[in-house]
């Protein structure tokens, strides 16, 4: 395999990358670990809000069939599903796993999307089956059409598991209630908290799970409420503990990394090209900081630009023009705090340049 | 919290494991892997680098922001030995011994 720019990732932001690096005419590989391209979008049977212009009112399984479609037309681009990159050899060329032997893939540039993991909340019995992130109870219902029980908490508050908790009462789920720590919710969408309301389905503030119980699965929990101490009997309970960016292969390419709270903790330090402290590695999407679906494709859009340029395909001044273009849709798509801190990570690209563990 | 709640499911490591190493001076993840075998199951950390981040935290005082995450190695994702050693492009010793033991291979 020996290609222009290799995506690493086939979620929005991976797609995105390949489709606009394409546009200037790069040879695009894109590999993604899982059977089929779409990422996170595949179980998304929510309408996206906000979405980059010129994107109409669509679900977001919808919008990854017409990704996927978009790239597996575009003659610059070969996808390869079921292909997982593993490392990197001394050569620079990358290992990429196909089930039956490690192909070598020499590649000019690399853009890793290689998105999020969605993190665990730690409680005595939280081990348990019966206790799932809400990313996974979403693929169960919408993808995998598993029912994954009938009597639910959820742990955690953020967009995204208010939608899962909205999920799961439509497929007739009964959830008892959304239990967070804050006391106070603030930048929630507003329509869904509405919908909560319609629909019975309380969020209780100032509250945690003390114990999940059962034999063999959850089959009780202790909810602490305001220090009060109450039983209820469910099966299911969804955490969400929150996002981290995937930042493996950028480590093995020895990226500098500086902590940003607001973006997700630990992730590489990049320029406004979305291009890292090492020389043709560029990242995109949730990799580059936690955000919404909108952005996520906007930074996708940055980092293929940002290779084609690097790759001599876009003169710098036409590059400069879409990239402050595409950077004002990312201030407008995304949270201002997001934003605000996204911007404070590039400017401090330069003097953040902490290298985690050079062994 | 509970000590015995387990924070690595893979290695089945819970707090009181972990807050032992940390009286023993461990001072990162990677530190409480070496030790523990905390993080070194199937899912490489994925489920618990952010718990142990957090206890550490806790233990020493520092900010997050000074706990390094646990660092990443080849292979990074579950590699079989047949695929690693190699097929018949680059043939090698190793890959021979691989497919006489091999039921599935033809």
């Amino acid at each position: 395999m020996n290609i222009d720019l290799l995506v690493v990732g086939g979620g929005p932001a991976g797609l995105m990358a390949a489709l606009e690096a394409a546009e200037y005419g790069v040879n695009v590989a894109i590999v993604e670990e899982s059977s089929r391209l779409g990422g996170q979008l595949r179980q998304q049977t929510q309408y996206l809000s906000p979405l980059p212009s010129g994107i109409g009112e669509i679900r977001g399984f919808e919008l990854a069939n017409e990704l996927v479609e978009a790239v597996t037309f575009n003659k610059h681009i070969v996808t390869y599903t079921n292909h997982t990159v593993i490392g990197l050899y001394e050569d620079g060329s990358v290992g990429i796993n196909n089930g039956k032997e490690i192909i070598r893939c020499e590649t000019k540039k690399i853009s890793v999307a290689t998105g999020a993991d969605i993190q665990g909340v730690l409680f005595p019995g939280w081990t348990l089956p019966g206790v799932l992130t809400v990313g996974a109870a979403q693929i169960l219902v919408n993808r995998e059409r598993v029912k994954p029980g009938n009597e639910a908490f959820i742990v955690g508050s953020s967009d995204f598991s208010i939608e899962v908790a909205l999920q799961l009462y439509d497929v007739g789920i009964n959830v008892l209630g959304i239990v967070e720590t804050e006391t106070s919710l603030h930048d929630r969408k507003q329509e869904n908290l509405y919908r909560l309301k319609e629909k019975n389905i309380p969020i209780l503030e100032n509250s945690y799970i003390e114990q999940a119980k059962g034999r063999g699965q959850v089959e009780k929990v202790i909810l602490n409420q305001n220090g009060n101490k109450e039983e209820y009997d469910v099966d299911l309970i969804c955490v969400d503990g929150g996002l981290n960016p995937v930042i493996e292969l950028c480590q093995l390419y020895n990226c500098s990394f500086a902590f940003n709270e607001i973006l997700g903790g630990w992730l590489p330090t990049y320029q406004a090209n979305f291009e890292t402290s090492t020389d043709g590695v560029f990242i995109a999407g949730n990799t580059a900081g936690i955000t919404n679906q909108g952005a996520v494709m906007v930074t996708g859009k940055l980092a293929g630009l940002g290779a084609a340029e690097s790759l001599g395909n876009v003169p710098e001044q036409a590059a400069d023009v879409w990239r402050n273009n595409y950077w004002s849709e990312l201030a407008k798509l995304e949270n201002y705090q997001v934003n605000e801190a996204r911007t404070c990570h590039i400017q401090n690209f330069e003097t953040s340049k902490t290298k985690v563990y050079e062994t | 919290m509970d000590k015995s709640t387990i924070v690595c499911r893979c290695e089945e490591i819970n707090v009181d494991e972990i807050e032992t190493v940390l009286k023993m001076g461990a001072e990162t993840f990677d530190d409480v892997k070496r030790i523990t075998r905390c993080g070194m199951g199937p899912c490489q950390a994925k489920m618990c680098v952010k718990h142990v981040s957090n206890l550490i935290s806790e233990y020493t005082g520092k900010p997050l922001a000074e706990i390094p995450p646990a660092r990443a190695r080849m292979p990074l994702k579950i590699t079989r030995m047949r695929v690693l050693a190699g097929t018949e492009s680059h043939a090698s010793t190793v890959k021979a011994v691989f497919e006489e033991g091999d039921p599935d291979e033809k």
